[in-house]
Order: structure tokens, then sequence, then C-alpha cells
């Protein structure tokens, strides 16, 4: 199995998705559960969008580079 | 509305379907597919979404607010995993052309025809409910748009058995047209992907309706919501099910998307090309946040406009256009969820039947009809019945279940059971794809347990709700309540199911599967499957193959499952591809493997298996011998990169040998041109005094005071020579290391005053004046102080030589180091020299410059100190006005 050189879309895609995991769960949440709003919209439900989209839109910005990567070598 | 005015656009929207299908299967066969685009790969993706997301999720969040979107994140999740994970599963399976997640799961441990079957079951058991509660969203959404307030039984019924006849065809039409299950059905990817998009459009187009025509924007509706009595609790995480339900959710609806049989037929098998993935990664995300961001609104919209009324809020999206007499908009949202329905329905349908078709009932049928191997063609059609009546079953059961047993549950609760049931696959399935040691047995196992406990805590107490033994436990123990199983009462039957049974699937799983041995057969499936990337070449060669069989056996064998004229065609490609030369009697290994690839496709690859080593006459291809070829290769792989990198190793320790070489030449060329400028400067004063004492020697009648005068020169030159042989002694001591320097605290000023008080004499004797500036006298150093003086000796005797009028040494505070500058007036030095000066014997080679003066090791000896306490010393020059030289040393 041929190691990646470090920092490649593919790496970036898995750790921004274990980011993505952490942020989503419990724990995290709980900063935001409150009754605050923000412009009459819940702190939570904006928070969990913000988080969503941003996460959409890193990965698509990573996987857009990972046409380029080399196909002939599919190694994980 | 009337009923059959419905009935009629439901009946258009189904031909649309029809055309769509037909139109992409033409232009497949023209060889101008459309679905061969990444996003036609996402939209199918989407077929997750189903009436669930359409209706479901909008009567979750009535009652338990933001809870709704761990189903969508979970797989969110996942699609960033893709590339680890589904490329995986999508390599092996397009290598070895696996049709359905069983043959996937029962290729994977040997071939075996018992994991096979019992996958199957758990997912046809599984998934029923699922297909029932679509098929009864159909229904009720058609009886709440027609305004027939709450439907006859047997009004639902026609209605409900009318459409499941027309998904029965349009399955059968595109599902099952050819044999090969391996096969890409475009029309009904085609379809999917279409209906996709209308239920992404259904609902936005209601969702914009909703927050913008109804209220006046996303603020408006919550702060309405928070009005309201149970408000303050909906903007919040849910109390009920709490953290735990959160984290289960998200963990259920992550396995969900790549195990649920509809998202394996879309996702893996339907798959035309690797690289859409790479869109899929975001673009699935993209799409299950585009549904879901007007779920909150359109639920909270119906909570506050028809609270009061009694309809469920699973149809809030259907009753808030229509009370507002929008029946256009009501039909689109009505085609939407028809759309989501319909799409989830035909391909779970297509899965699941391929998987009974394939894995249960094709083997089955084999066995008992005394398979032989003479040319039957009618067997194609056999294989293509099986199927289809594998469809007609898989909906009929759905559909009975819808009238028995769905009535009173909401849709979220249901589809979170199937959920449930298919993550068991899960441990059976990933840690076949990552570790060897997994085997059968281990997999039956944990499959077996966790579908048990999957079945004892969700189904059972559905089931019987009110029997005894489901209230108080069997024979009275309590922990063994369904819904309290191991003392878990504080959590919602679906958290508590979820970990118990994946806990003991996992443990099974791995206990049993370290304590077993495996066949050789499965050890190597389970190198051919995690070392998929390396082995694919090595797998598809038939190695190991020693069996003796002719080609028109082969063929024969074919014929019989996929045709005459498919299974010639198929087989020249192959040979023609793998370039293995036409018309031999004997067939190839390769051409063995690939034959029951193929038939694996179409009777599933545990059967195939059966019928190809029957036909070998070889009860199993020598796998030991297989393995070892795969391990031998894998040793001189290793064995390879070992010579490699003792090859890099070794021309490395080369280059360094070299450079130690050039090193020792330079340095030995050095020491010859030390050694020959050292003779030389010791043979000029030698020579004056010789010359001086032969004139004393020859001339005894010289008068007394020139005698003096010669023998005052001879003890000069000998002062000269000696003080010269010192120097060379004393380089050459601090070169080698021996002189070590004495580091004591030294009053640097007190040194510099010192030397130049003994100076001032010299230089005022040539009419210089000497000026001395030490801003803090006090200054301590680390430094020999020996070795510190000689150095400030040097300089100044050097000024003393070159000055006209004024010398000026001064002690310098330069933050972090000290600097003792030596500044004269004299000729300076010329531009270029301001390095070369710090050599030895610098004025000794350089003859003509102006008259050398001194032994010419000074400013060498001093650069030396100056390097023995970690400093350094400079010049600064400008021809003719003068030099000044810095000696720096750290504070």
């Amino acid at each position: 199995m041929q190691m990646e050189h470090a920092g490649s879309p593919r790496q970036k895609i898995v750790l921004l998705t274990l980011l993505m995991a952490v942020l989503m769960l419990p724990p995290m949440l709980q900063f935001f559960n409150r009754s605050t709003t923000f412009g009459g919209i819940p702190v939570l439900y904006l928070y969990i969008c913000t988080v969503w989209v941003a996460y959409i839109a890193l990965v698509g910005w990573q996987a857009r580079l990972l046409h380029h990567e080399p196909q002939g070598k599919q190694h994980i | 509305m009337s009923p059959w005015l419905i009935f009629g656009i439901c009946l258009l929207y189904l031909g649309v379907l029809f055309a769509i299908a037909t139109f992409a299967e033409r232009r497949k066969q023209r060889g101008r597919s459309i679905t061969q685009h990444p996003w036609v790969y996402t939209l199918s993706l989407a077929v997750y979404c189903t009436a669930w997301t359409f209706y479901g999720s909008v009567g979750r969040a009535a009652s338990s607010g933001i809870e709704f979107v761990t189903i969508y994140i979970g797989p969110t999740l996942m699609a960033g995993l893709f590339w680890p994970v589904l490329r995986k599963i999508l390599r092996i399976s397009r290598t070895y052309r696996l049709t359905s997640l069983s043959d996937f799961i029962s290729t994977r441990y040997g071939k075996n025809f018992s994991i096979a079957v019992l996958v199957t079951v758990c997912s046809v058991v599984g998934l029923l409910p699922y297909i029932a509660l679509q098929l009864k969203s159909i229904a009720d959404s058609f009886f709440i748009l027609s305004e027939q307030t709450m439907p006859v039984e047997r009004g639902g019924s026609w209605l409900s058995i009318g459409i499941v006849g027309v998904l029965i065809t349009f399955t059968m039409l595109y599902g099952a047209r050819s044999v090969d299950a391996a096969e890409k059905h475009e029309g009904l990817i085609a379809a999917v992907a279409f209906e996709s998009l209308v239920k992404l459009v259904a609902f936005l187009a209601v969702g914009l309706f909703v927050t913008y025509g109804l209220f006046k924007g996303f603020g408006d509706i919550f702060e309405k919501i928070a009005l309201l009595p149970q408000g303050e609790a909906l903007q919040q995480l849910s109390k009920e099910s709490g953290p735990s339900g959160w984290t289960t959710m998200i963990v259920l609806s992550m396995l969900a998307i790549l195990l649920l049989p509809r998202q394996w037929q879309v996702g893996v098998v339907e798959n035309n090309h690797p690289a859409h993935t790479n869109t899929a990664m975001w673009g699935l995300p993209l799409y299950l946040f585009l549904i879901n961001l007007f779920v909150l609104p359109v639920a909270y919209g119906g909570m506050l406009l028809l609270g009061q009324a009694a309809i469920d809020p699973d149809y809030y999206v259907l009753a808030l256009p229509l009370m507002h007499g929008k029946s256009l908009l009501a039909v689109c949202t009505w085609l939407g969820g028809f759309a989501a329905a319909t799409g989830m329905i035909i391909v779970e349908t297509i899965a699941l039947s391929t998987m009974l078709s394939n894995n249960v009932v094709m083997p089955l049928l084999l066995k008992s009809l005394q398979w032989r191997s003479s040319v039957d063609e009618s067997f194609v059609k056999i294989v293509l019945w099986v199927r289809r009546l594998s469809i007609v079953l898989v909906l009929l059961l759905a559909w009975l279940y819808s009238q028995a047993a769905v009535a009173g549950q909401s849709l979220v609760s249901i589809g979170l059971i199937s959920f449930c049931a298919v993550a068991q696959f899960a441990p059976a399935l990933l840690g076949g794809l990552f570790w060897k040691q997994g085997n059968h047995t281990g997999a039956i196992a944990g499959l077996a347990a966790g579908f048990a406990i999957w079945a004892y805590t969700l189904v059972v107490p559905n089931l019987f709700p009110a029997a005894n033994w489901v209230q108080s436990g069997p024979a009275g123990i309590e922990w063994l309540r369904p819904h309290a199983l191991f003392f878990s009462s504080h959590f919602s039957p679906i958290t508590l199911a979820t970990w118990w049974s994946l806990f003991i699937n996992v443990v099974l799983y791995t206990v049993v599967s370290l304590y077993t041995r495996p066949s050789a057969r499965e050890v190597y499936q389970a190198e051919l499957f995690v070392d998929v990337y390396r082995l694919q070449d090595a797998a598809t060669q038939g190695t190991g193959y020693t069996g003796q069989v002719s080609m028109a056996e082969v063929q024969a064998l074919m014929a019989q499952f996929v045709g005459q004229d498919r299974s010639a065609g198929l087989l020249s490609g192959y040979a023609h591809r793998h370039q293995i030369p036409p018309g031999q009697l004997r067939a190839d290994g390769r051409m063995v493997t690939f034959a029951e690839r193929v038939l694996g496709g179409v009777i599933g690859t545990a059967s195939a298996h059966i019928m190809v080593s029957s036909l070998t006459k070889q009860e199993e291809i020598n796998l030991e011998e297989v393995l070892s070829i795969l391990r031998e290769n894998q040793q001189m792989i290793e064995m390879n990169k070992e010579l490699r990198r003792k090859s890099q190793e070794l021309s490395k320790a080369t280059r360094q040998l070299q450079e130690a070489n050039r090193q020792l030449k330079e340095m030995d060329e050095q020491k010859d041109e030390f050694l020959y400028t050292v003779t030389h400067e010791l043979r000029t004063p030698l020579t004056s005094i010789r010359a001086l004492s032969e004139i004393v020697h020859d001339n005894p009648d010289l008068e007394n005071n020139e005698k003096q005068h010669y023998l005052g020169a001879i003890i000069q030159e000998t002062e000269r020579l000696s003080h010269l042989i010192n120097q060379v002694l004393t380089l050459e001591r601090y070169e080698s290391g021996r002189h070590r320097p004495h580091m004591a605290p030294v009053h640097i000023g007190q040194i510099i005053t010192a030397v130049a008080d003994n100076m001032r004499p010299v230089a005022h004797e040539k009419g210089i004046q000497l000026q001395v500036h030490t801003s803090d006298t006090q200054a301590l150093v680390q430094a020999d102080k020996d070795l510190l003086t000689q150095v400030i000796y040097n300089l100044l005797g050097n000024a003393v030589k070159f000055a006209r009028h004024q010398i000026k040494i001064s002690l310098i505070d330069n933050y972090n180091e000290w600097q003792i500058r030596v500044q004269d007036d004299g000729k300076g030095i010329e531009p270029g020299l301001e390095q070369l000066i710090f050599d030895k014997f610098f004025q000794a080679r350089n003859q003509t410059l102006t008259k050398p003066e001194g032994s010419g090791l000074g400013l060498a000896i001093c650069k030396k100190i100056m390097q023995m306490h970690g400093g350094s010393i400079a010049v600064q020059s400008t021809a003719g006005k003068g030099a000044t030289f810095v000696a720096t040393l750290p504070a």
C-alpha cells in the first residue's frame, strides 16, 4: 500500500468529516442549546445550518482537487 | 379536488416516468448514455430521501424540533468517507461483478451460501415495513389531497393495489430486463434521478410558499412559535431522546446511506464511474441540506395555522397549500411526495428481488432441479421469471404489511426500525473490507445475534404490544423486557435496540473470528477484498486453476443462464481483451474465472461457484497454492523495497566518503602550503642573522660601536625568529584544540584600559594619540583573560603600525554581544581583501602588497581566539581612510 504525501485532498476531506462529526455531537451542541435568538432565529438552528453549509463548501472545494489527482494509482 | 382528477394526474406522472426511462434506455442502446454524469449519480443517491423525508420530517419536527436533521447529518458524514469506504467497495464490486449487498458479504466470506441467505432474509424482513410505509404515505396523501376525510379502508386498498400494479410493471420493465444483474439499469436510474429532482423542487416550492407567503420569513415563524406553550422546548434539543438519541440517529443514518439495499443498488451496482463519487461527496450533502432547509418553517407554520385541526403533522406539507386554496401547489407537493415514495419503492424492490432471486431462489431451484450439464436455453427464461416473481413477491408482501400493521405509526419510527435492521450488516461488511481475520463464523454469529436483538426489542413489542411477557418480561424477569433490555429502561427503544444489537454484533463478530479457523477459500477471498487495489489483477488471472475443462463446456454452461448469443459475445470479448488465443480446446484459467463471475451476476456467487467447480470436476482449486503465490508476490515486493532502500543508503555513504576525501585533500594542501610559508618566513631572519654574523666574524678589526650595532641587529632578528616560532606554536596549539580556554568572568573594560596603558608609550613614540572609550568598565564577560588580552595587544599593535595620528579603541554593548572596536587612520585595507587578511601568512603570500610587518600570524591568532570564545572578528575599511577592526564576544 502506497503512502500518500501529507495533506492530500482525500486526507483533508476525512479530517473535515471528523471535525464535522465533533461539531455535530451533543457536547458541542450544548453551547448553542439555549433560547437565545438571532434575528428571530434560534441560535441552535443557525449554528447547525452554518456548520453544514461550511462543511459542504469546504468538501466541495477539496473534492474538485481530487479530479486532478493521478487516476492511475487509486491506492488508499 | 376530485379523486379521479388526482388519479389522472398520477397516471400522467407515471407516464412521464416511463417515457424518461424508455428514452434513457434508447440513448444507451445508441451508445449515447444520459446517465453517465456525476450529477445523475448524485441525484440517484438522493433516493435516500423518501416519503419519510418529504412528510415525516415535518411531523417529527412538529413534535421534537430540530432533531430530524440527525437523519441527514449521518449521510453527510458518510459522504465525507466515500473515498476510503465506498471507493473500495466499488472497486471490489466491479472487479468481481457483485450485484448486491448479500452477494458482497457472501463472497467476502468464502462465497458462503448460508450467509447470503441470512443477509437476504434480514434485508427483506427489515425493509418490508419501510416499503409498506411508502405505500401507506401514497394512499394517505391521496386522500388528504382529495379532501375525503379519512379514507374508507376499502377505498385505500383499491388505490394502493392499483399503484402497486403500476409499480410492479415499471420495476419489471426497467429493473429486470436482463438476466445479468450486474448490468446497469440506465432507464431506471434516469427515472430515479428525475424523481429526486421533482421532490426537491416540490419541497422547496412549498417551503418558500409557507415561509414567505403565509409568514414574513424565517424569523417571523420562529418568533411566533416561541410564544406557544411548547415553543421554548421546540427551539432546543429534545429532552425526550436526549444526547444518546441524537448520537444514535447520526450513527444509524451514517450506516444506512451505505447499507440500505436501495442505496447499495444506486451507489454501488449502478455506478458508472468511480470518479462520480467525487461529486457525490459534496453534492449529496448539498441536496440533503436543501431539502431540509424548510422543514422547520413548514412544521411550525403548520402548528400555528393548523394546530387546532385534526391533521396528522406528517401531512402539514400538503394541508398548508390546500387550506389556502393553492390547488396547483398542493398537486405539485403531492407529486413530490409521490416521487419520493415511488423512487424508493422501485429501487428497494429491485435490490431486494435481486438478492432473493440470486441468493435464495435460484440456488434452491438449481439444487432441486438436479441441474445437468446439458444445453437448455429455457433456463434464461426461468432466471428472468424468478427475478420478476421476486419483484411481485416483495411488493405484494409490502402491500399486505401496509394493510395490516402500519396503521397508527408515524413515518419516522418505522423508518428508524429499518435503519437499525440494516445497521446489523455494518460489522461484517466494514470488518470484511479492512480486517483479514474476520471470518464467516464470526460474521454469521454477529449478524444473527444482532438481528435477533433487533427483532426482540423493536419488532416484537409492536406486534404484541399488550402481551404479558412484553410488559413484565419473559418469566417475569424485569431486565429482559424488550423496552428495558439489560436495565436500560431510561433510553428510547431505538437507542436501546441500536446500541445493544450493534454492541453484541461487533463483539461476537470479532471474538468468534479470532477463535475460529477460516477455510482456505475464505482466507483467499479476504486477501482479495482487503488488498483489492494490489491484487485485482492476480485475482482475475485464474491463478492456481488446475482443472481440465473444454471451452465448449464453459460456453454451454454460460449459455444456459445468459443465452447462446450473449455468452458467445461475452467470452470472445473477454478473450480479445486479455489476448487469449482463440480456438483453444481447453479453457484457459482466466476464462473459467470470468465465466464464474458472469454466472455470479445471474445466480449469485455462491451457486455460480458450485456450478463452475462441478463442471471443472475439481472440488477446490488449489487455494493453498494460490495463497502462497499471493504471499510470495508480497514478499518479492517487500524484498524489492528493501533492496532499493539499501542501495540508496549505499550511494549516500559513497557521497559522504567522497566529500570527506575532498576535505582531507584540501587540508593536506593547506598543510603543505603552511609548511612552505613557515620555512620561508624562518629563512628570512636566519639569512640576515647569518649575514650579520659573517660580517662580525670576517672583520675582526671592526670598530667597537659598529660591532655593537651589528650584534644588536642579530639579537633583534633572533627575537623576531623566536617570536615567529612562538606564534606558530601558539596557533598550532589553538587549532589542534590542545589549548582549552579557561573561561571565567572577566572585566573586559579593565583589560582594554590596562593594555592601552601599556601600549600608550609605544604609540607616543611614533606621535600617535591613543583614545580609550569603555562605556561600562564593569561589564563582565565569560572569557579567558590571557587570550583576550592577547587579542587586544595584537589589534592595538597592528593599529600602531599603520596609524598616522590617532587610534581609537572602544567597547560597545550591542544588545546581546560585546564589540571591541579598534579604529586607526592609516592607509586602510584594499577592497576585496577584508576576509583574506585573517588568513595565515597573508602578508607573506602577497609580496606585492606594501611592506610586510610582523609574523603574519597575529590576525589569524586573533580570529582563532575569538572563535574559541564563540565570537568573531571582522574588519571595516575604506581604502586610504583607515580601518576598524571589530572583535565580537557573545554577552
